[in-house]
């Protein structure tokens, strides 16, 4: 019997063709993401990490392969269903926070469960007691150009959160944070992980915020070139394995950003 | 060479962002279009010819007003036109900010951005105007039809409007270039100011949720509000008065400059309160976008609501007046032709002979009208009317106001002539015992004064009793009598002095205008010049009339065709103006936000909104900013237009239905805001996506 995973992603392929060339930018790619997991992709620029999180964000289509969601499949879907799956089912923190800058803090947070249509009282619930964990109940009132970078990126985080997602999709979130701000958010992130059972897939090139990661998939040239799970490991441990392994691949492949 | 090279740049520019630019293209040509053509009106020569008396070369009234209105209405437009243009000149130079930044960053000096800017806005400029005088020309064939159709006569395009099109483009020019430099020279001066930080983040700027005082400000929402009820409740109970007239009008500069405050703080105090409807699928992303646009465009959209108000009022006010033409003219002219003489000895031989030159008599009738030293119905009146409503207040003004409406004594007719002239009229005759009197008097009048009748019959001291009123157009202002005459038995006659001497005359077939100047000419008078100071008098019409003791219908519905159009004409092109200048704006304002607006909706699909649901959320969007004006406007232009409808009832006797040409107005003017308001859709959905 085959073995049941949260998450799958079976022989994805990306391809961007043009009159003159043709570019594999995922190239049969296989991973899997299990409930709860906190899972980091790390490669170089160029190396289609990008575009392996757009896909699984379902933003961007594959041109072959299937990914699978709890069982199901959105490569079969059509646009008005990966809209409504993504409603449902994902949650986004990106590098540039994408807050509304129209929206305070908390009409922020709130607006996923507004678009699904959840009512006033499970609305205010939820928006408190995630406010309370990631510990952002005193910037509620502001709005997002009135407070820091890392008070944003946490707000994003429970804007992500607010829907029970399958899965939270992070991309490069602490590229524009100072490393203060970086922590806390990585440990917000475990928070969100631990606390919450909140599912994490994060892409980064950040060495020091990969270490938060249960398991690290290292992309090269549009393929997993490289596993690494942390298991019992301290950190410090982990964080040497990443180097040594990041140097490894870098001597075959070339530059890292 | 950087001179060329910043030529080709701006050419270059003015193609590749001519998606940015259209909306103001489109309306640069359309104003091009109606300066043109309405202008065009001024310098024809049948025009000319209208305007001006006989051979004296001297403006007549309707020629005064024409001009005056115009050039009113010109001067209106040029200021708009001008604010339109500087707002989009800076608009545009916000939007590229960040390319301008780079420019200076590669070494170009600010004199030859600002040259390259100048250049671009030179090229879009001319191609406007250019496009607009075709637009113009082909506008303008459109407008004087109308416009000779409106004072009954058949236009036909002569080599001599070829001259006058030369004329009209020169004038045309003059006044669009002199807006267009003037707000050039501006921004001119602000890029000599501005530093490249400001550039490079002009575009960057957070679009700022202001919720200061919003406790405050909301409550300018209830007093605008509450300032618009009660315009209508002055209006209802009819207590326009010259204090709450001006109390009004603060109220409503105030209301027009602080409802979009108060509206937004309103909203934004809902939305920190969390009312219930925050929690409605798209609505917090609505009413946020919604309440911080309005509270950042809070000024301009004042304006907006303003310049919708002046192009409803203006072309309702229009759509009323030609209204009132068409229905006065059978009232004020019924007889083909009607001469007065004060000279009751004079026999109208000269006039008959050279009126059956001109056309065919029918029936003519020379008759009297008589006085017996009495004025008991004109003391009435003046004590009665609206009219003279100021007689305590200020005796002089009010004494002299009579003095022209009213001969010296009552007017009196025998029962004999007046049945004739209703027979030539086609009127049943009446008939008349021989102690009773009729009142013949003008409708408007008689709406003023047929609850006083007791009184009207207790001040009148004949020794007849009173028959009743007739109020069918009878030539009443200064012929049969000015707003009345008392119709008697003839038998009372032989006790009157002759007032004055009359004739009247129905013709076969259509007389010629150029009759009335002929029987002038042969009076040794010239038409409508010297009666000003003579003795004839045209009771207590104040709109339009002139004294005309000589009246050949055809030429004075001319003439007040022409007056009315005079007045309709300068209304219909301030109100499309100001119409396409708002709308434009709007637009515009719309537009150059939807860089914004593409990364938040796509924070909106990301968060899975549907693409067609996002389209739908923008057009929402877009509806609820470009409703928002309008509603203001229609609301307080409907109160302006119910009230000069109820005073035009006043003043001229004639029911006129306010709520029909509204709505007609409201049609044209939705027709021209669906148009902007789909275009403005489909280019920010394009735009956005």
């Amino acid at each position: 019997m085959k073995e049941y995973r949260y998450i799958e992603v079976r022989n994805l392929v990306k391809n961007y063709e043009s009159e003159h060339m043709s570019v594999n930018a995922v190239n049969h790619v296989n991973f899997y993401v299990d409930k709860g997991e906190f899972i980091g992709i790390m490669g170089a620029s160029g190396s289609g990490k990008t575009t392996l999180l757009n896909i699984l964000s379902t933003i961007d289509t594959m041109s072959d392969g299937q990914i699978f969601y709890d069982g199901a499949d959105i490569s079969r879907m059509n646009e008005d269903e990966r809209s409504d799956f993504r409603q449902k089912n994902l949650g986004f923190v990106f590098q540039d926070y994408n807050l509304l800058d129209t929206l305070s803090i908390e009409e922020n947070i709130m607006l996923p469960m507004a678009l699904c249509g959840k009512n006033k009282s499970e609305i205010e619930n939820r928006v408190k007691s995630i406010s309370e964990t990631l510990n952002i109940c005193d910037i509620l009132d502001k709005f997002p150009y009135e407070v820091s970078g890392g008070q944003k990126q946490r707000a994003a985080c429970a804007r992500a959160l607010i829907n029970h997602p399958k899965l939270i999709l992070a991309d490069e979130p602490t590229g524009a944070l100072d490393s203060k701000s970086s922590s806390m958010l990585l440990n917000t992130f475990q928070i969100m992980n631990k606390e919450l059972s909140a599912t994490i897939l994060m892409v980064t090139h950040d060495v020091f915020s990969a270490c938060y990661c249960d398991r690290i998939l290292f992309l090269s040239d549009g393929r997993i070139c490289a596993e690494l799970e942390r298991g019992n490991i301290n950190k410090r441990d982990y964080l040497d394995r990443i180097l040594t392994l990041q140097s490894t691949i870098g001597d075959e492949i070339g530059n890292w950003r | 060479m950087i001179n060329e090279l910043t030529g080709k740049i701006a050419l270059r520019n003015a193609r590749r962002l001519w998606k940015d630019y259209f909306n103001y293209f489109l309306t640069l040509c359309m104003i091009t279009a109606f300066m043109f053509s309405f202008h065009s009106l001024l310098f024809s020569k049948d025009i000319y010819k209208m305007i001006h008396y006989g051979n004296t070369g001297e403006l007549s009234t309707a020629g005064t007003m024409l001009l005056t209105f115009m050039a009113i209405s010109t001067a209106v437009i040029l200021f708009i036109v001008a604010w339109l243009m500087n707002y989009m000149t800076r608009f545009i130079l916000e939007k590229r900010s960040r390319e301008f930044a780079i420019y200076l960053l590669s070494g170009m000096k600010k004199k030859q951005i600002a040259a390259l800017y100048w250049k671009e806005n030179f090229y879009l400029g001319i191609c406007a105007f250019f496009i607009g005088l075709l637009l113009g020309s082909a506008l303008q064939q459109i407008l004087f039809f109308i416009f000779y159709k409106s004072i009954g006569k058949h236009y036909e395009f002569t080599k001599q409007d070829l001259q006058t099109i030369l004329i009209v483009v020169f004038v045309t020019g003059i006044l669009y270039w002199t807006c267009f430099f003037a707000a050039l020279f501006r921004n001119k001066k602000t890029f000599s100011r501005i530093e490249i930080i400001s550039l490079i983040n002009m575009d960057k700027q957070n679009e700022m949720v202001n919720e200061k005082r919003i406790s405050t400000w909301k409550w300018f929402f209830f007093l605008s509000v509450g300032n618009i009820l009660f315009l209508y409740f002055l209006i209802f109970a009819g207590k326009i008065t010259k204090l709450t007239a001006i109390m009004e009008m603060v109220g409503l500069t105030f209301t027009f400059y602080f409802f979009y405050l108060g509206l937004s703080a309103f909203l934004m105090k809902y939305i920190k309160n969390k009312g219930n409807l925050l929690y409605k699928r798209e609505s917090l992303f609505l009413m946020r976008q919604f309440s911080s646009k309005i509270r950042n465009t809070c000024f301009v959209l004042g304006t907006l609501s303003l310049l919708f108000m002046f192009a409803l009022v203006g072309s309702s006010l229009a759509l009323m007046l030609s209204d009132y033409q068409n229905r006065q003219l059978d009232v004020e002219y019924p007889f083909d032709i009607i001469i007065i003489r004060d000279d009751i000895g004079y026999n109208f031989s000269k006039e008959e002979a050279l009126i059956s030159e001109s056309v065919a008599i029918k029936d003519t009738l020379k008759y009297f009208v008589y006085q017996n030293g009495t004025s008991d119905m004109g003391d009435f009146l003046y004590q009665n009317l609206r009219l003279f409503s100021d007689r305590d207040s200020n005796p002089a003004m009010a004494e002299g106001k009579r003095a022209v409406a009213y001969y010296d004594h009552d007017v009196y007719m025998g029962i004999t002539d007046y049945n004739h002239l209703r027979r030539m009229l086609g009127l049943t005759p009446v008939i008349l015992p021989d102690d009773q009197f009729l009142i013949h008097i003008s409708n408007r009048v008689y709406q003023e004064i047929r609850d006083k009748r007791i009184e009207l019959e207790n001040s009148l001291h004949t020794g007849l009793d009173f028959a009743g009123f007739k109020t069918e157009g009878f030539a009443q202002n200064g012929h049969n009598g000015t707003d009345y005459l008392l119709v008697v038995p003839d038998a009372e006659l032989t006790e009157m002095k002759k007032y004055f001497s009359l004739m009247a005359v129905m013709a076969q077939g259509n007389v010629p205008e150029s009759l009335s100047e002929s029987l002038y000419e042969s009076a040794g008078k010239i038409r409508g010049y010297d009666e000003l100071a003579d003795y004839i008098k045209i009771g207590s019409e104040e709109l339009f009339l002139m004294p005309a003791s000589i009246q050949v219908r055809s030429r004075e519905v001319l003439e007040l065709r022409f007056l009315m159009s005079t007045l309709s004409f300068p209304l219909f092109y301030i109100g499309l103006v100001f119409l396409c200048v708002s709308l434009t704006v709007l637009s515009v304002q719309q537009l150059s936000d939807s860089n914004k607006h593409r990364f938040r909706y796509q924070i909106l699909n990301r968060l899975g909104m549907r693409k067609n649901k996002i389209r739908i959320v923008m057009a929402k969007q877009l509806f609820f900013y470009y409703l928002c004006p309008v509603i203001l406007s229609v609301i307080i232009s409907a109160a302006f237009i119910l009230y000069i409808g109820r005073q035009f009832v006043a003043y001229t006797g004639i029911g006129t239905n306010w709520g029909f040409y509204f709505g007609i107005s409201l049609l044209g003017f939705l027709g021209i805001y669906i148009l902007y308001f789909g275009v403005t859709c489909i280019q920010f959905v394009g735009s956005v996506e």
